[in-house]
């Protein structure tokens, strides 16, 4: 914290008073500039957010409680968040929680999201590539398609019955009652999301090709001196010359897997089928204040959501000094 | 500068408690059913009928209720009718925020007991408008409308009922050398080698398992049959594939919440029979000798992605008459189906499902008594279109008219239709074997409630090796959660 202490502070109301002429129009302009900004912050953001905090303490319904008063009822919404076993449930073979599915989600869906985009990036990198912009372009491309549109192109390429993937896994000599349901099958469902989400992470590779140049060149010529492979060279100096960006990216990865929403929502109509297994933490918590209308602990949910996503990114700043490299700070 | 903060959070915080004690006006009170004056200058009253929580929001279906919104505006000059269609997908979502947000559609359905109790305490009660109009209900069973009378008053009129039957393909039986199903409640059935059997799941049991045949022709339970190369099923429920229509339809009805409870004190316990039947179904679809297709196998091409009785690859279905809507793919391919009686339930009684959809008038709707015509309308005459048909022209929805003098002309538009189908009196007989309590039937919370047993069911329905009396518990465990959130 001590790094901020070079930053302007706000004038106290004494000082105002003290302010020349000029120095108190500018300060009243300044205002009124960030005046907007205040408004919107307090009117769509810091306002819902107090509410959303209130909520929990009371017993809303979207529909009913418009027709009577809401009731006080201090912690129960956090009791039964803590009860709730469509948000906890671990045990294997059954309906999993909420929580639980995201975790599982995640242990698939974040080193594929991390390390694709990096191989791809070394790939787009490498000297021996012909036509690397138009790789670049091909690769990126998928990631301006906008995402609603994509997942109902990869519903369709998925599909049991009509979906391409299925007919050519056939022609190739897979049995019709071996072929995989992809969403529809308990078994198949996180792989199924997982390839889903490799055909967006052309933002990933950008950035971190983009980290992968700005490895200094006199780095790699060390390396080579010093007798190093191309493992040793990558271990060396690119990983953790780049590590920043990785880094960035496993926070952002991180942040959207809890908020993964919607995949589920739009290829397995937000139901939660098969068996539970599509029903992630956001679209639970979606369905609770839009569908099961209940406004409080939708609000619990959400809040609860807030300080999971809080305390994960925490540790991994936590763990970021043990890993993550900056230049800036080695001099 | 602490003080500011303090003060700063305290208006928040009562900026928030008067935002939310504000929003909906409060409904109108159900006592005084006086018609709303039109004023001369904006003209008749506006009526919103919102289509789409239950059937009625296809496009066939649309131009049908079009008409019958036409006709009622050209019958009349007070009232201006219009309708509103929703995607059943979001016709939840959509009525909550236009509820919540004081703007609720004034008519709503065809809906049945779930979509209606999705919004318990939302119906207008229209006792005060039956007998202020002296609304004539002798034309209905008294145990239909007994049904809508509820805690809350008279929340509707019957309008469509769907009695269920076992829709059976009658080519696959001939294959097979089955006699067709009892024609009749309470008759036997006549098994391959001759024997009169009561016609009970037992036996329904025995019968899918004939029907049930692998690649190589064997049937399900035959020595050298392949459970991984099934190419026909016996049985399934099809559409009515809900773990709470397994137990109805299997057990005479029931429910999950136990009597007596209150907010904090409900409870959930699934009926004994219920959990039978989830054996039976999990079973079919996992055991050693299948008859029921698993939830990926029936949403396969081969099984017409879940329309699989209409595959003319199952044996029989338990499924309402509703649908009869689509049946199409079957027919058309030259197949051919019939009616049987619904077997004897695990109690040992006689025993069927109905299930019945009506119209419900918001309880916030600013033109009571204009939406109550507009309802009677649509129960008395817009039934014809909407329901009866004729032999020219299927009516919009697949239910059996709820006034029993509808029946003749209801009977000769499916006829007309449905050549072919020889026992259409098993079917309307089912109305006598309602599920009581109907699967349906109320529950706390109940748009989370029915979604977590739907949770259950596609699990049973998707995975192999489940220890289901855990399952259960865990079903019941949440439950109760849910009903008291």
């Amino acid at each position: 914290m001590e790094n901020l202490t070079h930053l302007p502070k706000l004038p106290s109301f004494g000082s105002i008073k003290k302010m020349t002429p000029i120095a108190r129009r500018e300060y009243r302009n300044g205002m009124i500039f960030l005046l907007p900004w205040f408004i919107g912050f307090l009117g769509f953001v810091l306002l819902p957010m107090l509410a959303t905090l209130f909520f929990t303490f009371i017993d809303l319904k979207i529909t009913t409680g418009m027709l009577t008063t809401p009731k006080w009822v201090g912690l129960a919404n956090y009791v039964t968040l803590f009860k709730d076993n469509q948000v906890w449930n671990a045990r294997p073979n059954s309906s999993p929680g909420a929580l639980w599915i995201t975790f599982r989600f995640g242990i698939i869906a974040l080193p594929v999201g991390i390390f694709l985009p990096l191989g791809i990036a070394l790939l787009m990198n490498s000297k021996w590539l012909k036509g690397n912009n138009f790789f670049r372009s091909a690769f990126y491309m998928p990631y301006i398609i906008p995402f609603v549109a994509s997942i109902f192109l990869w519903g369709g390429m998925l599909n049991p019955a009509s979906g391409w993937i299925n007919k050519a896994l056939e022609g190739m000599g897979v049995p019709h009652n071996s072929l995989p349901q992809w969403a529809n099958d308990i078994n198949w469902i996180y792989p199924t999301y997982v390839i889903m989400g490799i055909w967006g992470i052309g933002n990933a590779m950008l950035t971190m090709l983009a980290g992968i140049q700005g490895v200094p060149t006199d780095l790699y010529d060390a390396s080579k001196v010093d007798g190093a492979g191309n493992w040793g060279t990558f271990w060396n100096v690119t990983f953790p010359m780049i590590s920043p960006v990785i880094f960035y990216n496993l926070i952002l990865s991180v942040v959207g897997l809890f908020q993964y929403f919607l995949v589920p929502l739009v290829l397995n109509q937000g139901t939660g089928a098969p068996g539970g297994a599509s029903m992630f933490y956001n679209l639970y918590l979606y369905k609770t204040f839009f569908v099961y209308q209940n406004m409080s602990y939708g609000s619990t949910l959400a809040w609860a959501l807030f300080i999971v996503i809080l305390i994960t990114t925490v540790i991994l700043f936590s763990t970021s000094r043990f890993w993550v490299y900056y230049a800036s700070e080695n001099p | 500068m602490k003080k500011q903060l303090y003060v700063l959070v305290a208006l928040l915080v009562a900026a928030t408690m008067i935002l939310t004690s504000c929003g909906a006006p409060k409904p109108a009170a159900t006592a005084a059913p006086v018609a709303t004056a039109a004023p001369a200058a904006t003209g008749p009253v506006l009526i919103r009928w919102s289509i789409g929580i239950g059937t009625g929001a296809d496009p066939a279906q649309v131009t049908i209720e079009n008409e019958v919104a036409a006709d009622f505006n050209k019958s009349q000059d007070k009232i201006h009718l219009i309708i509103e269609v929703i995607p059943n997908a979001s016709a939840r979502d959509t009525i909550s925020t236009e509820i919540a947000a004081g703007a609720g559609p004034d008519i709503v359905g065809p809906v049945g007991w779930v979509g209606s109790n999705a919004f318990a305490g939302q119906w207008l009660d229209i006792a005060p408008y039956l007998a202020a109009t002296k609304y004539d209900t002798t034309k209905f069973e008294a145990a239909l409308v007994k049904s809508y009378q509820t805690e809350a008053g008279t929340v509707g009129l019957p309008f469509a009922v769907y009695p269920s039957a076992i829709y059976y393909n009658t080519g696959l039986f001939t294959e097979a050398g089955l006699e067709p199903l009892p024609a009749k409640y309470g008759d036997q059935y006549k098994m391959p080698d001759g024997t009169m059997v009561d016609w009970n799941w037992d036996n329904l049991t025995k019968v899918a398992k004939l029907l049930t045949i692998d690649s190589a022709g064997k049937h399900s339970g035959e020595a050298g049959f392949d459970a991984t190369k099934v190419v026909q099923y016996g049985f399934s429920f099809q559409w009515e594939g809900h773990a709470e229509y397994w137990g109805a339809f299997m057990s005479n009805g029931g429910q999950f919440l136990v009597p007596g409870g209150s907010k904090g004190s409900y409870a959930a316990k699934a009926p004994a029979n219920w959990v039978k039947a989830w054996q039976w179904v999990y079973d079919g679809m996992w055991g050693a000798e299948p008859y029921i297709p698993t939830g990926a196998v029936e949403g396969g091409a081969d099984f017409d992605s879940g329309n699989s009785f209409a595959s003319g690859k199952i044996g029989m279905a338990d499924m309402p008459s509703w649908y009869l809507c689509c049946v199409g793919d079957l027919t058309k391919a030259g197949g051919k189906f019939d009616f049987g009686a619904m077997p004897i339930s695990l109690d040992g009684k006689v025993a069927g499902r109905t299930d019945a959809d009506t119209f419900r008038i918001w309880k916030g709707s600013k033109h009571p008594a204009e939406a109550f015509t507009v309802l009677a309308y649509l129960i008395d005459t817009g039934i014809i279109k909407l329901v009866v048909g004729s032999p020219e022209r299927a009516p919009a929805y697949g239910a059996v008219p709820s006034q029993s003098a509808l029946r003749g002309p209801w009977l000769a538009s499916q006829k007309a239709n449905f050549p072919f189908v020889k026992n259409w009196d098993v079917l309307v007989a089912g109305l006598n074997y309602g599920d009581v309590p109907s699967a349906e039937a109320f529950q706390p919370n109940m748009n989370e409630s029915w979604a977590r047993t739907g949770t259950f069911t596609t699990l049973l329905q998707n995975t192999k090796g489940l220890d289901l009396a855990a399952e259960v518990a865990t079903l019941e465990s949440d439950l109760t959660t849910i009903y008291n959130k």
